[in-house]
């Protein structure tokens, strides 16, 4: 199935070539594209080179595959099912999310708007195509540590790029939505505005996120945040990558309205946390995420007091 | 009598023929209308809905009368399955297959086959446009269409006409 979603971001006259790969679905994490220069891999902790025939390869042999810029341009089509003016909002993001929940960040030349904002892109010829895994039971360590006598506390998960935050934040999603031996099934909110958690397409989530999960799509935290409280009731809010001030705004708000909040943020320390605005006692567990051996894994969780509670 | 009705059975003939050769003709005028109705409603789901085309193609199948509506349908569940084909290629392919029985010209049929080269646009007002034009390449068509019916149809009832003569005065 995955491995079907992965080759179906390729047109067929450039899919062959991806067979090979995406018969490593399980460790692979990013296929890494630019115009005129090696087709890059990323499977588990190595970087691997694509060749003309599809095989994979440690280091840059002659055979190797140098992507032409209409090959790139082939797959962006494919990838917005021939319809770039319906990614238009996505493209000017700087991320397309494909069914399964896979995410192909691209860049090129930007076109700005006469006050500076950013209007659309054109000449893409930087993809990076992040691969979604969803693993079920990624959370069962941490389900324990951030419930108190059945009381979910407010998570911040802080870990670096590729650390498995998102990973992580999902499958909590599921297990506090469908309930667990930790507590009662709750009413969960997500606010996906990369459709990175969900993985929706269409509206319709790839992931499995619980029964009692409410999924609004590709809307701003900030905003999503308060739409959700207004409109359907949660007594939990999930977000992935919080950062601004308008994001901390509203996570503050929703404490108002008495939800509890579960989101993750780019990081490796509690000085990079307090760096982002994030009030010391606001959240009243911190997991801190890393690369461990070949994967991801918990690296520690405190508490907002600073005490140690896994290590 | 007989001689009288052999006359009149081939001046109906002959007529008839040339009747024929003229709803053809107005068949293509008729059929050409309808692919404009068509693009002009996918562009104006791509300026309101602004959907992926699978969808936009569907939504506009299900309005459309047939060939073009079930061409289109076809399509949009040929773009659905995903086995990697592009999109210049199902649509040629399925409208090539639709074209079989209609009475277009090759002119008129290929515009029809070149619709993908317009699409491809970043901004879904640059795509309208795009389709504008499109759109405006085959009003001119309509017109010329139009034209040559008015002249053609004429012509080809009067020969119809002095064929029949020319058979009644020959044969009998």
């Amino acid at each position: 199935m995955k491995e079907e979603q992965v080759l179906n971001i390729f047109p067929n006259r450039i899919r062959e070539r991806f067979q090979k790969t995406a018969k490593r679905v399980d460790e692979l994490q990013e296929i890494r594209l630019a115009a005129e220069l090696p087709v890059r891999v990323i499977c588990g902790r190595k970087e691997l080179f694509l060749n003309q025939t599809g095989e994979l390869s440690e280091i840059i042999g002659t055979d190797c595959w140098y992507i032409h810029a209409g090959e790139m341009e082939q797959i962006l089509n494919h990838i917005c099912n021939y319809s770039r003016y319906a990614y238009e909002e996505d493209i000017r993001r700087g991320f397309i999310t494909v069914p399964g929940g896979h995410r192909i960040g691209v860049a090129g030349q930007v076109i700005l708007n006469e006050n500076g904002t950013v209007r659309n892109m054109k000449y893409i010829r930087y993809m990076n195509i992040r691969i979604s895994h969803e693993i079920i039971g990624a959370a069962d360590t941490l389900m324990p540590l951030i419930h108190e006598d059945g009381k979910l506390m407010n998570t911040l998960l802080i870990g670096p790029p590729r650390s498995g935050k998102t990973t992580m934040l999902r499958d909590l999603i599921r297990q506090i939505s469908n309930g667990s031996k930790w507590a009662r099934g709750r009413q969960v909110g997500v606010i996906d505005e990369r459709s990175e958690i969900a993985g929706s397409y269409m509206g319709m989530p790839g992931n499995h996120l619980g029964i009692r999960t409410d999924i609004l799509d590709g809307c701003p935290k900030d905003q999503g945040i308060m739409m959700l409280i207004r409109s359907m009731a949660p007594e939990v809010i999930a977000v992935d990558e919080i950062g601004s001030s308008m994001d901390m705004q509203s996570v503050r708000a929703a404490w108002q309205c008495g939800c509890r909040m579960i989101a993750t943020i780019h990081g490796d320390s509690m000085e990079d946390v307090y760096r982002h605005g994030i009030d010391k006692r606001g959240f009243e567990r911190y997991v801190f995420l890393g690369r461990n051996g070949g994967g991801f894994g918990l690296m520690e969780v405190r508490s907002a007091e600073g005490e140690m509670k896994h290590a | 009598m007989l001689k009288g009705a052999g006359a009149v059975l081939l001046m109906l003939g002959s007529c008839g023929f040339a009747l024929s050769i003229c709803r053809e003709r107005n068949r293509r005028l008729q059929l050409l209308k309808e692919m404009r109705e068509m693009f002009r409603l996918l562009q104006n789901e791509i300026c309101y809905t602004a959907l992926p085309l699978p969808e936009i193609l569907k939504l506009v199948g299900e309005k459309v009368n047939a060939p073009f509506g079930k061409a289109l349908l076809l399509t949009a569940e040929h773009m659905r399955l995903e086995n990697g084909e592009e999109f210049q290629t199902v649509w040629e392919e399925k409208m090539k297959e639709m074209l079989k029985e209609t009475s277009l010209t090759a002119q008129q049929k290929q515009l029809l086959i070149n619709f993908p080269e317009c699409m491809g646009m970043n901004e879904s007002t640059g795509q309208a446009n795009a389709l504008n034009r499109y759109i405006e390449e085959l009003e001119l068509m309509i017109a010329v269409q139009r034209e040559e019916e008015k002249s053609k149809n004429k012509v080809i009832m009067s020969l119809g006409i002095a064929a029949g003569l020319f058979m009644v005065i020959i044969l009998l």
